[in-house]
């Protein structure tokens, strides 16, 4: 549950109290949630993680077109001419390639996890930012409006959630393969464009639902009231009135949400219905990784970390997100 | 039809060169009397020598494998480890040779001798020996092997063999493609004509006689496939019969199948009816043969690895157990590592790439060394120069028409002179097929990254493993419509001449508008022709044919040599006379034994 506005009203209104001589100010919502947030290590770790791996997947760009990273290049040399696995230790690491390189190709892994990170933090922050959308939208008309409209949308977030999306996403993914191109999409463009949307277009129910249960709970309260008695028109009330109080659940659920859809990415691409290669996909590599896990395990444990420290960071993150916005919410 | 199921089947035509060399460090000939070192487990040598000789007999061998065989009916199955099974239970007129050094040979097996040609080869005839049974104890005689060939024709019932070469050579076509018989299913009282004659002929019970609709010198290795073994009439009727004789196929070996479930295994045991007097070929050791199916490849492994699993009866071990079988001496010394008688190659579709300088381009470009990486490695196979497998005629690795650097991993400068000449030097764009699984992506990248390096775009499009090569690669309207420049493919002989590797994927006959294996549609008039004269021609030109082959084919541009596949095999301590047969590139069950009786 949020911090009504009602409540944010009064805290400001009164009088200002000092202690010792000095003036303890009257603060925002946001500098209260700031200050509770910095005050949480966890969730500040987590946060300057998941910072610097965005980071990362930004400076990926520059660092391709730069031609100081090389995810397609291969590297004969680094494999054992016999087997074709890494030659040496630790999967074949070097100062050449600290995280060691692929077998069979013998890619870089740190250039091929660098690319991966981008394209699995690019599909789910696309696919994060579709669902809090849809989500956003769908709760709050469902909620405002009420009646018929309610119970249409309703009904249909029950549908998706009862849907087996993944069964369903990985036969859409195959079935788009197959057809290959629709229109100006074709190739890894319309894989790309089709997991964002799959990822997204199912992810929406559950924003949806908690944004609708907010705004049944805030429709009555006076503040609401008092707009519409002053003549705002549903769009005034929608947009002025309930959407800035809603900032801090679609936050805080867009910060959970994004660490779910990197999983989902990954797994379908573990599946094999993620981007072709040899686009570097953190899913796809573990899927070749698990093959040769007992003669390579650095194969497996490269981008097995990097999923497993991704999530951790956002998930942290966000919990102390919603920590710090909602402290009287149940943990 | 899948070539990985030819592929498979061919596991191990050994090269020519290594048995040589190997005859050389061999020794003795007999290798009973021979001292221990040489005559027990060591690395690859089953190709060359018999591992651990020894007459007694008893005990159990025990096979694992990943699946069921396509069927066990010897008409339907086209997996060679299924074939090879086949020598437990379906005797031919003649089967392939027992001798490690020379199981490429036929030899006769059901008949006295091998077959009696006309002059032009048209006409084949075969004398039964005497005291050959079924498993039921009937004698076997020469209409159990006519109905097999009248069986042959119900392609609606019978399908999923080699029957396509049998089909319009026991049987005139008038058009080429479809025979007017239809099986005994259908037809009971009819047969296969040729020319208005019954093409096969039984004079008498011991007597069978072929007629065939064109020269076919090399017709031994036709019935050397366990298809025209005998099959009783009376046995292939009503519910045990047609689709359903694969649960228990009729006997006619030193072994019967006992128990069978396809999804978790199959029993052999002895049939008492086999008399050792009439099988020169086969000398059964143990009482029974069980394999046990396991899905999962790499718990297979571990079973081998433990020893409660002999040996493998259906491929190669999987890359984890392979590293530590070249890791670790002792299991080393239980591997082998032959030439498998596969060709790894690309296929250059000049439907969509005309130009054949643009082609050699790619002849040029290419990175055979990263590829080989891809592939898995030298333990998985060598470079390929030339296209024809070691084993069969016309095999000379040192023969490079398109030389691409000295370590085979591209000549850019010579590339780029291949696309001057075509009238694209800054190279252009075009469309790769290959299968997304196993180590398709990684070829596919390794040819994709050589290509780019002489401005040759690729980009790649995977195809699903069920529908590659019968929808496709292996239809034309696919190819245009996907505008395929390069694809992948896998092949291996059906059986060792030069028509038993090339006819289907590059005669002019051999290509249909969907379902073939001829992708680029050739239709090269020199490429024909030497095929059609190896048909007839003698024994002692097939070398220097097999040679012109290679060399017009290579020169018509359109598949290009990449891998000379090897296998990763392994075999457990306890066997005994472990050999295996070239052809059938797997070890030769029917003859193994264990040395604890157990």
């Amino acid at each position: 549950m949020a911090i009504s506005a009602g409540e944010f009203e009064t805290a400001t209104e009164l009088a200002p109290v000092t202690v010792d001589g000095k003036v303890i100010e009257g603060r925002s919502l946001g500098q209260i949630a700031w200050a509770r947030l910095r005050k949480d290590k966890v969730a500040m770790t987590g946060g300057v993680v998941s910072l610097i791996l965005v980071l990362i997947a930004i400076a990926a760009w520059p660092l391709q077109a730069l031609g100081w990273i090389h995810p397609n290049e291969s590297n004969p040399e680094a494999l054992n001419i016999q087997s074709s696995m890494p030659a040496g230790a630790f999967g074949g690491a070097s100062w050449e390639h600290p995280f060691g390189v692929d077998p069979q190709l013998g890619r870089d892994l740190m250039d091929r996890v660098i690319v991966g990170l981008q394209t699995s933090l690019s599909i789910a922050i696309m696919a994060t930012a579709l669902a809090m959308t849809l989500g956003v939208l769908a709760g709050v008309i469902a909620g405002y409006f009420g009646g018929w409209i309610d119970t249409v949308l309703a009904r249909i977030m029950d549908i998706l959630l009862a849907f087996p999306v993944l069964l369903f996403s990985i036969a859409l993914l195959v079935i788009l393969r197959t057809i290959g191109e629709i229109g100006p999409l074709g190739g890894n463009t319309l894989s790309y464009v089709a997991l964002v949307l799959i990822i997204g277009g199912f992810g929406w129910a559950y924003p949806a639902r908690i944004i609708r249960g907010q705004v049944l709970s805030m429709r009555e309260k006076e503040f609401v009231e008092s707009a519409r008695s002053l003549g705002a028109r549903n769009s005034r009330v929608l947009f002025k009135e309930l959407l800035p109080n809603l900032v801090a659940p679609i936050l805080v659920y867009a910060t959970l949400l994004l660490p779910v859809n990197i999983l989902t990415e990954a797994g379908l691409s573990f599946l094999g219905v993620g981007l072709n290669p040899p686009t570097a996909s953190l899913g796809q590599m573990i899927d070749q990784a698990s093959r040769v896990m007992r003669i390579d395990p650095t194969y497996l444990f490269v981008p097995g970390i990097t999923i497993f420290i991704t999530v951790l960071a956002f998930n942290l993150f966000g919990d102390g997100l919603r920590d710090a916005v909602d402290p009287k919410s149940s943990r | 039809m899948s070539n990985y199921r030819r592929t498979a089947r061919l596991a191990a035509v050994a090269a020519v060169g290594a048995l040589v060399l190997a005859a050389c460090g061999g020794g003795d000939d007999d290798g009973g009397t021979g001292g221990p070192p040489a005559a027990g487990h060591e690395f690859n040598v089953s190709s060359t020598r018999i591992i651990n000789p020894n007459e007694a007999t008893g005990g159990t061998l025990r096979l694992g494998g990943g699946s069921d065989c396509d069927s066990w009916d010897p008409q339907r199955a086209y997996y060679g480890a299924c074939w090879n099974m086949q020598r437990l239970y379906a005797r031919t007129l003649v089967a392939f040779a027992s001798d490690p050094t020379r199981s490429t040979e036929v030899e006769p097996d059901l008949a006295t001798g091998l077959g009696e040609p006309n002059e032009d080869f048209t006409t084949f005839t075969y004398h039964l020996k005497d005291g050959i049974k079924f498993e039921d104890g009937t004698p076997i005689t020469s209409a159990d092997i006519k109905y097999s060939a009248k069986r042959v024709f119900a392609t609606d019932v019978i399908n999923g063999g080699p029957n396509s070469y049998f089909l319009c050579l026991l049987s005139t076509c008038p058009d080429g493609v479809n025979p007017e018989y239809k099986g005994p299913y259908t037809d009971p009282d009819g047969e296969p004509m040729v020319n208005g004659a019954p093409a096969v002929e039984t004079p008498d019970e011991k007597t069978i006689v072929f007629h065939l609709s064109q020269s076919y010198a090399s017709f031994d290795y036709l019935n050397a496939m366990g298809i025209l073994s005998p099959i009783p009439e009376s046995a292939d009727q009503g519910s045990e019969g047609g689709e359903n004789y694969t649960q228990n196929p009729v006997s006619s070996g030193p072994y019967k199948i006992s128990e069978y479930d396809r999804d978790t295994g199959i029993t052999f045991v002895r049939n008492d009816q086999w008399d050792q007097a009439t099988d020169t070929i086969r000398k059964p050791k143990v009482d029974s043969v069980t394999i046990e199916y396991i899905s999962n490849l790499d718990d297979l492994d571990q079973r081998l690895k433990a020893g409660t699993l002999d040996a493998r009866f259906d491929g190669d071990t999987q890359p984890t157990f392979q590293a530590e079988q070249f890791a670790d001496p002792t299991l080393k010394n239980h591997t082998d590592n032959p030439v498998d008688g596969s060709l790894s190659y690309l296929v250059v579709f000049p439907q969509n790439i005309p130009n054949a300088d643009c082609r050699k381009a790619i002849f040029y470009g290419i990175n055979k060394q990263t590829y080989l990486l891809a592939f898995g490695g030298a333990n998985n196979g060598e470079i390929a120069h030339n296209l024809t497998p070691a084993g069969l005629p016309g095999y000379d690795n040192s023969i490079n028409v398109y030389p691409n650097g000295n370590d085979d991993s591209g000549d850019v400068a010579k590339a780029q002179e291949s696309l001057a000449a075509c009238g694209s030097p800054d190279g252009f764009e075009t469309n790769l097929a290959f299968v997304n699984q196993g180590t398709g992506p990684q070829r596919a990248a390794a040819v994709q990254e050589a290509l780019e390096r002489i401005g040759v775009t690729v980009t790649l499009k995977p195809g699903e493993a069920e529908t590659y090569y019968s929808e496709y690669i292996g239809s034309s309207a696919s190819v245009k419509e996907n505008e395929l420049g390069i694809a992948f493919a896998g092949w291996g002989a059906d059986f060792p001449t030069t028509n038993g590797f090339w006819f289907a994927i590059s005669h002019g006959k051999a290509n249909q508008p969907t379902s073939d294996s001829n992708y680029p549609d050739l239709a090269d008039p020199t490429v024909d022709q030497l095929m059609d004269t190896a048909l007839t021609a003698p024994e002692d030109q097939w070398e220097q044919i097999g040679k012109d082959l290679d060399t017009a084919l290579m020169n018509a541009a359109v598949f290009v040599p990449m891998v000379h596949g090897k296998s990763v095999y392994y075999r457990n301590e306890r066997l005994t006379n472990v050999y295996s047969t070239q052809f059938f590139g797997l070890y030769d069950w029917v003859n193994m034994g264990v040395s604890d009786g157990a």
